[in-house]
């Protein structure tokens, strides 16, 4: 752009290969694990132990792993508990977080500033710090090792309520009273005009919470002993401590199964995913 | 606790047939019935199991004892003079200190590189981005077989170009520079997708300014616009990365189990908490945990502040 | 020292949509130049391009008859303000008026946030860039908003700040973007003589790009009128007010805006509206729209032969004159408005009058490419308004 600094064509093009260069090597490492994961899912145990670090697979092993794996744990069942578990949070969170964070941003109500106050408080006081408490008061009802166990902590996201009430607030008033005078209730208008305009900020959020909730490790670790409740990444876990440690083909194939879904829809829905990140930052 | 409390003291049951309450209680009704949800909730899975953390810190419960003893402050003063404890809080530091510049550096980088690509910046972005939506669990057994010492590429690539071979995940001096450099690898596109969006946020006609001030070459342009006008977007990476450094367990989980003087924080918790089952001490070990993420909090309060002077 | 500047066959593009053509424009050295035109009609790329914020597709800049088109935006010594004024959010405003004198006086390295501080000279410098800031300051009476940051700052303020970046540096060329769009109302006029004044004062060369008329108008030695990406007319503001060049000329220029009517001329030359003939000649047979402004048109009585008739529609009261608003009683239709004095003796035209409408001053005639042809008035005067031909109707 700059005529003075307008450099030659050559230059100018040799600064763009090293730009590129650079980022292409930081893809390599970032990427690597992902393709070591997938070409040693088909790798034959003897190539895997033999070492090296030539990428093609000299046969194809791929469906040995797989069925190996999926006899010594059952990833089917991960994942069907992840999914129910992301699921219920996401729905819970959501009914909870809506009627509050539309609470907190458009109607005043007696407490309105305390609660707040604890929201943002709670923003910072992650699963681990509640743990020992929740822990010990589900071991009390008898209901650890069961999928309640796992969701009930998330069912309250302050996060989302944070989230939703920075977009709420940002909806016209005017529109609002609008509706009041048209005759809604709250509860009508909440839900038929508000919410609809929040889009982005749910599709956002939920992302982000399934995400979070179904790579979440350290709680699922605490609450599940039984493997037939575990979600994916315990599975994962118990998977890599087992006596099959050493057969990495069908822990690498294992792997490929629980990271699968999440890149699928990481791949399909980059906006979103980015978008959910984003929205983080912007407070 | 305030909402639903309020929620009972209004009056609006108690009017007498055919009063229609005024806007205002109709609102506060609302609002409370909204709120009480999560009020619930917020009472159920946050203060009050905080509550009971702190008071369960002062005591010697182990889960499944008969009798509980008040200690006082002993959990706190065991865990200070702990040496497993203290290397866990030391290693953890080590970690973050390891994260928190290379996060932020390499996200940076990144976005700067990736932020003036048109046509490739989807699949730079893709690339970068990919392992913080990876389950990290799995994401580490990958790397404990890219690391192995005997059979892992790493190592079969160290060993064609001449360099010496070496135990990542069983040398004790290696091992906290290892688990911090798969951290690296699982923040840096998360910490680029937001500087990205720091980026595209500067106005260009301030670009348009620095070049007419004469501030044109690339140094001055990042020293005139793009950092200061970045400043907000930094101090919340800082944040968020030293708190997701803070946190580190999945890695550890998997690739050491603590062993080897391993131990960060949240493993030793795990340990304490729920495989030994000493409550009251893993409640303290807990606080203090605590303590430290709110040193870090504090920095994005701060950050707040400043953003007023921006707009 | 004022530089002169000169555009020589300027074009650019922007992917397939060409946003110069050739454009041909000569600045005299302490001149003050407005470029106007609708938006889109690219006299923003066209300042753009004299910065060397952008680089033109072909042609070439001079300044003061040297080429500059390889310069950098610093190099050429020109100061930029620009529409939102631009100001480094981040710094007070000491600091940014301070910023064009610390990257010509110190090295890349004494500006470095830390290591700067090891050079010996820096301070020498940083106590010279600060007494030059100061005087600027006092220029423009923003002293005592030094240590503010923009965020602080009012409009107005910003925008003496802006303006204060760019003298600092005494430049030759001065170029503002639309400097003025975002004051309200009032700050803009006010604003509007203080940078006349300051143009005076300094005999600098200001290239001054905005699409509000009365602001080129008022302030300018010439007028650049740009449209679609080419020079439609370049002249004083009497110039283009009294001798559009081309129709768009016409209708960007005044306000009111200046009413047109399409004609005919015949082989003599002479005008016809709807086979009426119209007080105006021209030299050559064809269609033509002919340019009228209120001021120029004057209403009364109805008279037998006159050659248009208006029923009034509204009248717009502006104070000292007034506007009235015309539906032409013609197979044609359209509109036409006439600007009559308040002490007039007619000061008070009825609406739902019927009135002659006759020509007082200069007609503008254009041809069907819209460019100017030579006209000429050929009857003035009218009579009184006609109450009975109102009552007939």
């Amino acid at each position: 752009m700059r005529p003075s600094k307008r450099p030659g064509d050559a230059a100018r093009l040799l600064r763009h290969a090293l730009v590129h260069l650079c980022l292409i090597a930081g893809a390599v490492i970032m990427l690597m694990p992902f393709a070591w994961m997938a070409l040693t899912s088909i790798r034959a145990p003897a190539e895997i132990l033999s070492g090296g670090f030539w990428p093609i697979p000299e046969s194809f092993h791929g469906f040995k792993n797989y069925e190996t794996a999926l006899r010594i744990a059952p990833f089917g069942m991960f994942m069907l508990n992840g999914a129910i578990v992301c699921a219920v949070i996401l729905i819970v969170q959501l009914l909870v977080a809506i009627p509050a964070a539309y609470a907190l941003a458009k109607l005043r109500f007696p407490g309105r500033g305390v609660l707040f106050g604890l929201i943002v408080a709670g923003l910072c006081v992650p699963i681990q710090v509640p743990a020992l408490p929740l822990y010990m008061a589900l071991a009390e009802f008898k209901l650890l090792d069961g999928l309640f166990a796992l969701m009930v902590p998330f069912f309250l996201s302050v996060f989302a309520i944070f989230l939703l009430r920075q977009t709420f607030k940002a909806f016209p008033d005017e529109i609002i009273q609008a509706a009041r005078v048209d005759g809604m209730s709250e509860f009508e208008l909440l839900w038929r005009v508000v919410v609809p305009s929040a889009g982005p900020a749910v599709a956002a959020f939920s992302v982000f919470s399934v995400v979070a909730h179904w790579n979440d490790l350290y709680w699922p670790m605490i609450v599940i002993q039984r493997l037939d409740h575990a979600p994916p990444p315990l599975g994962m876990l118990f998977f890599a401590g087992s006596e099959s440690g050493s057969d990495f083909g069908s822990m690498m194939a294992g792997a490929v199964i629980v990271t699968a879904p999440l890149l699928l829809l990481f791949l399909v829905a980059r906006r979103r995913f980015v978008q959910g990140i984003t929205m983080t930052g912007i407070k | 606790m305030t909402a639903a409390a309020a929620l009972d003291k209004t009056p609006a049951l108690e009017r007498p047939a055919g009063f229609r309450p005024s806007r205002a209680v109709r609102e506060a009704l609302a609002g409370s019935l909204f709120a009480t949800p999560a009020v619930v909730l917020l009472l159920a899975t946050i203060l009050a199991p905080l509550i009971a953390l702190v008071v369960l810190s002062f005591t010697d419960y182990e889960l499944g004892a008969v009798d509980v003893r008040w200690l006082g402050g002993d959990n706190y003063r065991q865990a200070l003079g702990d040496p497993v404890f203290r290397r866990a809080v030391s290693n953890t530091l080590l970690y973050v200190a390891l994260v928190l510049p290379g996060g932020i550096l390499l996200g940076l980088l990144a976005a700067l590189a990736v932020h003036g690509r048109k046509k490739s910046r989807g699949f730079y972005e893709t690339a970068y981005f990919l392992p913080v939506t990876a389950t990290l669990i799995a994401m580490a057994a990958v790397w404990q077989f890219l690391l192995h010492p005997r059979i892992g590429p790493v190592n079969a690539v160290l060993k064609a170009v001449g360099l010496p071979e070496q135990a990542f995940l069983s040398e004790p001096s290696l091992l906290i520079p290892t688990l911090a450099f798969i951290g690296l690898w699982n923040v840096v596109g998360f910490n680029m997708v937001l500087f990205l969006a720091g980026l595209s946020g500067i106005p260009k006609d301030l670009y348009d300014a620095a070049e007419v001030d004469g501030a044109g070459g690339s140094v001055d342009r990042f020293l005139t616009v793009t950092w200061p006008m970045l400043a907000p977007t930094t101090l919340f990476v800082a944040v968020t990365t030293s708190i997701t450094a803070f946190k580190v367990f999945d890695t550890v989980a998997v690739l050491t189990g603590g062993k080897n003087g391993t131990e960060v924080l949240l493993y030793a918790i795990y340990l304490e908490g729920f495989q030994y089952f000493k409550m009251g001490y893993a409640a303290a070990l807990t606080v203090i945990f605590l303590l430290f993420l709110l040193v870090f909090s504090v920095f994005q309060a701060v950050k707040l502040d400043r953003r007023v002077h921006y707009t | 020292m004022p530089a002169s500047l000169k555009l020589d066959r300027i074009s650019k593009s922007f992917g397939t949509t060409k946003v110069l053509d050739e454009v041909d424009v000569e600045i005299r050295a302490g001149e003050f130049v407005s470029i106007v035109g609708a938006s889109g009609c690219g006299k923003s790329t066209l300042l753009r391009i004299i910065a060397g914020l952008e680089t033109q597709g072909a042609g070439h800049v001079r300044l003061d008859e040297v080429v500059v088109d390889a310069m950098a935006p610093r190099e050429r010594n020109v100061a930029v303000v620009f529409q939102n004024y631009a100001l480094y959010p981040h710094m007070t405003a000491f600091e940014n008026i301070a910023t064009p004198l610390a990257t010509s006086r110190l090295s890349l390295y004494e500006r470095l946030p830390v290591l700067g501080r090891l050079s010996r000279r820096r301070a020498k410098i940083r106590a010279g860039i600060a007494a030059d800031v100061a005087a600027v300051a006092a220029q423009l009476r923003i002293e005592a908003l030094l240590d503010r940051k923009p965020g602080q700052l009012s409009g107005g303020q910003r925008q003496r700040v802006a303006l204060a970046r760019a003298l600092v540096r005494r430049p030759s060329l001065f170029l503002m973007d639309e400097p003025l769009s975002n004051l309200d109302a009032q700050l803009r006029v006010h604003m509007r003589e203080e940078i006349t004044e300051l143009h005076s004062r300094l005999g600098a060369t200001f290239v001054y790009v905005t699409h509000d008329q009365v602001e080129a108008m008022t302030m300018s030695d010439r007028i650049v009128m740009m449209d679609k990406g080419r020079v439609a007319q370049i002249g004083s503001p009497s110039d283009l007010y009294d001798r559009p060049a081309t129709i768009a000329v016409a209708r960007f220029i005044g306000s009111p805006a200046m009413n047109f009517l399409p004609a005919a001329a015949d082989s003599s030359g002479a005008l016809f509206h709807a086979d009426r003939r119209l007080p105006v000649d021209t030299d050559r047979a064809g269609p033509v729209v002919v340019g009228l402004r209120p001021e120029n048109v004057a209403i009364g009585p109805v008279y037998e032969g006159a050659a248009l008739v208006g029923r009034i529609r509204r009248v717009e009261h502006h104070g000292h004159d007034r506007l009235v608003h015309l539906d032409l009683q013609s197979p044609l239709g359209g509109m036409l408005s006439a600007r009559v004095s308040a002490t007039d003796a007619l000061s008070d035209p009825a609406e739902g009058c019927f009135v002659a409408v006759d020509f007082t001053g200069p007609a503008h005639v254009f041809d069907g490419d819209g460019l100017r042809r030579t006209s000429k008035v050929v009857r003035l005067g009218f009579g009184r308004i006609d109450t009975a031909a109102e009552a007939a109707e």
